[in-house]
């Protein structure tokens, strides 16, 4: 049989199995992934790829972030700090329908801008958000949708993991490609918080209005707020004038927050166990979910699926714009069924050369692929951010995550229309600006 | 059964502390290696040591996240299956995922094996860093062993029920 | 004639456009068309098939049929080569390379005995590129510089710190001031737009990293022996070939960086150099040291490198 047609049938048993065989998704991505590899090439090749493909993963630097940043949310968890944030912002935000919904897109906005990953920001904004918005009976579909929507923030908005690689492998600038991506990430966080207006519109009951607090109240919920803020603005102010990783950040802040909770007698005992203990299962579950991805990838660049299926494409005699919009199509798929990044590393030297040839400008299409990448993260049924969240809350059916985040697809698409109308106004003002 | 089922989760447990030990590590260097970068000093050594304590830390929880049943299973269509098949598919499921972790754990193990015999240091630090494999070789052993503990206690509770 | 009747799957780690990459496509090609079509070589850039520090073993069980891996990055593993890396000063990849071939044809080292190796080449030597001008080996002193493989050890002994991680990671890095620098071959000047943010390069012909291709044993046995011949052919050839693409591309690089952002290449005293030298001989000796005791001719193998340095430098200059 020919690689290509074994890399589309390794798909389709792969969603046969996740959807009737109750075996985890990561597993399910794993073991797929893993017999496909022992049918292309060899039982003993496919042995030696999950030992050292295990250890790469594992011991990969970058992803030392997912621990830290979840220990921190953990910490200002189980130390009330998340209430306290919580209870203030629905002092001055309840009375409006969803508030505390746009309060949390906002703080996965910040979240981001410190974090380079989509499943950190999205394990760990579930733990701050979710309880707190349940505690005001907001429904989950609403709790959910947010927080998964919101966490795709985490590679848009830079320091961001796509960006970087994708720097890397065209030569571009990494400067240039952050500074070309400040607009379109407030973009997209706009139309995210536009989006919560329009569901609770929608759905009145969705994220029920609080009763309105008086100002005495507003204000004397604000000193809660002080020791928080000032938590955070020393990680802003350490990662973009300073001199340290995401992972470091993330570290220090733990450090950081885990000393303020001591001093403040805020922290028990219990309340510290529990946060190292949830910080290890919390990690250990999307660490697996990354390794699954990275060996179904495996076997899919075997089978030279990706490959082969990009370059018939480009041999299409279509006009460009319609090239453009299935290479748009193909990145949207791919997320799907596949980890964004290994996606992005398999089709890069493909379309690449393709949408330079038409014309485009390379920081822009930059721009562009972040975003229908990170889309891919709440598409179902493979869309990693759901399945963070939905493993995150336990109360909450995966189903209802994706059911939640669906609302949010037009987002991306206005976005990236937008970036396509005005590829000046949106990416190159700032862009240009590095040297 | 109920003797494994305690051993089961005592391993467990004891990974856990070591794993907790192992983060609470990372933070402490990784915030370290920041202080020492103000005072121009940095420890050539934190990227390396941050990344294998990263490996032991999520190796040794991979267990106890199985256990409290903690990876995400897509239930959209297996919900709606009669009780009796849905337990046979969760025996079926223990089965392929102990036997293919049964399988990870030792090819890791003979990663490290490789690693020791090759005589290969880490790129920094030039040390030995098997041990490290071997760590995340044994968290995976963990975890089918869970897997397969869970996969007897359905049959026990069948022949009980 | 035929259709192409021998597929050889070809795993790299760098992106498509970094040389290593660029070599193995000149390879596929070349054995392409030497073999009348009847070979086709699919590659695999950019880590897709094997991460990058499990090319060796993966290509050993045939996860891939030929595989491009850095040799330094995996210290300890491919002692003979480590001759190569050590601080003696090549100049030129082209010479570099040529001395590993013959080192590594010489001794016949037991390292390669589970594969059939198909060539082996070096970078260029690494230079010193840093976001401030370092005129004398004295501003060295104390400054947080990114390196990978040997590189780590040559820089603590002249003074500097060394902060080992990906070339991936190095942008960010230096953005946010982590390093103050980074220290590799120059051709990433362009190939990854390090000119942007590092506008200073200090030459100081550090040390080389060296790569090596090799092939899974069994599929290398059960090819006729008319491809064998012609992959044997180009064994040489290509060592030499992908030296002297890479020694021209830092030259072009070093033009691009110059015209588009004012890059300038500032050339280390003679007093300098040699202080290098005298600073990192102690590496020298220990290698010597370390590989006796592994039942090597340390001292042996040293005298043979700088013998071939001499005898390809005078070759390529
Ligand atoms: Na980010
Ligand atoms: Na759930």
């Amino acid at each position: 049989m020919e690689g290509p047609i074994v890399g589309v049938i390794g798909i389709i048993v792969m969603f046969a199995v996740l959807f009737l065989l109750r075996i985890p998704a990561a597993f399910t991505m794993a073991i797929v992934g893993f017999a496909g590899v022992v049918y292309v090439t060899s039982f003993k090749a496919a042995l030696g790829m999950i030992g050292a493909d295990m250890w790469n993963i594992f011991s990969s630097y970058g992803l030392t972030v997912i621990p830290m940043f979840i220990l921190v949310g953990e910490f200002a968890h189980w130390g009330g700090y998340n209430n306290s944030l919580y209870n203030a912002t629905y002092r001055w935000f309840g009375h409006y329908r969803g508030g505390l919904a746009i309060t949390t897109i906002m703080a996965c906005a910040i979240f981001s801008a410190i974090s380079g990953s989509n499943s950190a920001t999205a394990a760990t904004m579930s733990t701050v958000a979710i309880p707190e918005m349940k505690k005001y009976n907001y429904r989950p579909e609403l709790n959910a949708g947010a927080v998964a929507a919101g966490a795709t923030l985490g590679v848009l908005i830079p320091p961001s993991i796509v960006l970087v690689i994708y720097g890397l492998y065209t030569g571009q600038s990494i400067g240039k490609l952050f500074f070309g991506n400040v607009i379109p990430s407030i973009i997209l966080t706009v139309l995210i918080a536009a989006t919560v207006f329009y569901i609770c519109w929608r759905h009145p009951d969705w994220g029920p209005k609080g009763p309105k607090s008086t100002w005495r109240e507003r204000f004397g919920a604000l000193p809660d707020l002080i020791e928080i803020s000032l938590l955070f603005g020393i990680i802003m102010f350490a990662l973009f004038t300073g001199c340290v990783t995401a992972t470091e950040a993330a570290a220090a802040s733990c450090a950081l927050g885990l000393i303020m909770c001591l001093m403040r007698r805020k922290l028990s005992w219990k309340g510290f166990i529990a946060s190292v203990t949830d910080t290890l299962h919390i990690s250990a579950m999307v660490f697996i979910i990354v390794a699954g991805a990275v060996i179904f990838g495996r076997f899919l660049a075997v089978t030279r699926l990706p490959f082969e299926a990009a370059s018939w494409i480009s041999t299409l005699a279509l006009p460009g714009w319609a090239l453009f919009w299935i290479i748009m199509l193909c990145y949207i798929i791919g997320g799907c069924v596949m980890d964004a990044l290994a996606f992005l590393l398999v089709s890069l030297p493909i379309f690449y050369p393709i949408v330079m040839e038409m014309g485009y400008d390379p920081i822009w299409f930059g721009q562009v692929i972040t975003i229908v990448t990170t889309m891919g993260a709440i598409m179902p049924p493979v869309g990693l951010c759901c399945y963070v969240v939905a493993g995150m809350a336990k109360d909450i059916p995966l189903s209802t995550v994706f059911k939640g985040s669906l609302y949010y697809i037009p987002s991306y698409i206005i976005a990236i229309l937008l970036l396509m109308l005005f590829p000046y106004g949106t990416v190159m003002v700032l862009s240009n600006l590095v040297r | 059964m109920k003797y494994l089922e305690r051993v089961n989760i005592a391993l467990n447990g004891f990974l856990m502390v070591i794993g907790g030990f192992a983060v609470l590590g990372i933070m402490t260097v990784a915030t370290a290696n920041v202080v020492l970068r103000m005072v121009h000093a940095p420890y050539r050594g934190a990227y390396e040591v941050v990344s294998f304590l990263g490996a032991v830390v999520i190796a040794f929880a991979l267990g106890y996240t199985e256990k409290k049943k903690g990876n995400i299973i897509v239930e959209i269509l297996t919900e709606r299956f009669p009780k009796r098949l849905r337990k046979t598919l969760e025996g079926v499921s223990c089965m392929i995922s102990g036997a293919f972790f049964s399988l990870v754990s030792w090819q890791i193990y003979e990663y490290g094996m490789k690693i020791l015999e090759s005589g290969e240091l880490s790129e920094t630090l030039k040390i030995a860093f098997h041990p490290f494999v071997f760590a995340v070789s044994s968290g995976f052993a963990v975890l089918a062993l869970t897997l397969f503990v869970d996969l007897a206690g359905l049959f026990v509770n069948r022949e009980e029920g | 004639g035929h259709a192409a009747s021998i597929v050889l799957t070809y795993a790299n780690f760098p992106p498509a456009t970094t040389f290593p990459s660029i070599q193995m496509e000149r390879w596929a090609k070349e054995v392409e068309k030497r073999t009348g079509g009847r070979v086709k070589v699919q590659t695999f850039p950019g880590g897709t098939l094997l991460p990058a520090k499990n090319i060796f073993d993966g290509v050993v069980a045939g996860m891939a049929d030929i595989g491009n891996f850095a040799m330094s990055y995996q210290p300890g593993r491919f002692p003979l080569s480590e001759a190569i890396d050590l601080p003696v000063g090549f100049r030129n990849a082209r010479a570099a390379s040529m001395a590993l071939f013959d080192l590594i044809e010489k001794y016949q080292p037991k390292e390669f005995a589970k594969v059939k190796l198909i060539t082996v080449f070096t970078c260029p030597p690494a230079d010193i590129m840093t976001r401030i001008p370092v005129r004398s080996l004295k501003e060295i002193k104390g400054m947080e510089l990114r390196t990978s493989g040997t590189g780590t050890d040559v820089l603590r002994r002249i003074g500097a710190i060394p902060i080992g991680m990906p070339q991936s990671e190095a942008p960010e890095a230096i953005q946010k001031g982590i390093v103050k620098g980074n220290v590799s071959s120059m051709e990433i000047l362009k190939d990854f737009n390090f000119a942007a943010y590092l506008p200073y390069a200090a030459e100081a012909n550090l040390f080389v990293v060296s790569f090596a291709v090799v092939m899974n044993k069994d599929r290398w046995d059960s090819l006729p022996a008319d491809v064998k011949k012609v992959i044997d052919g180009l064994s040489r050839e290509q060592a030499e070939w992908t030296g002297a693409y890479v020694d021209d591309h830092v030259r072009e690089a070093l033009e691009w960086s110059k015209k588009k952002y004012g890059h300038q290449v500032i050339r280390l005293s003679d007093a300098d150099q040699s202080e290098i030298s005298r600073l990192t001989r102690p590496m020298i000796d220990d290698y010597v040291r370390k590989v006796t005791a592994q039942g090597l001719p340390g001292r042996e193998i040293m005298k043979d490198v700088y013998a071939l340095k001499q005898k390809h430098e005078k070759k390529y200059r």
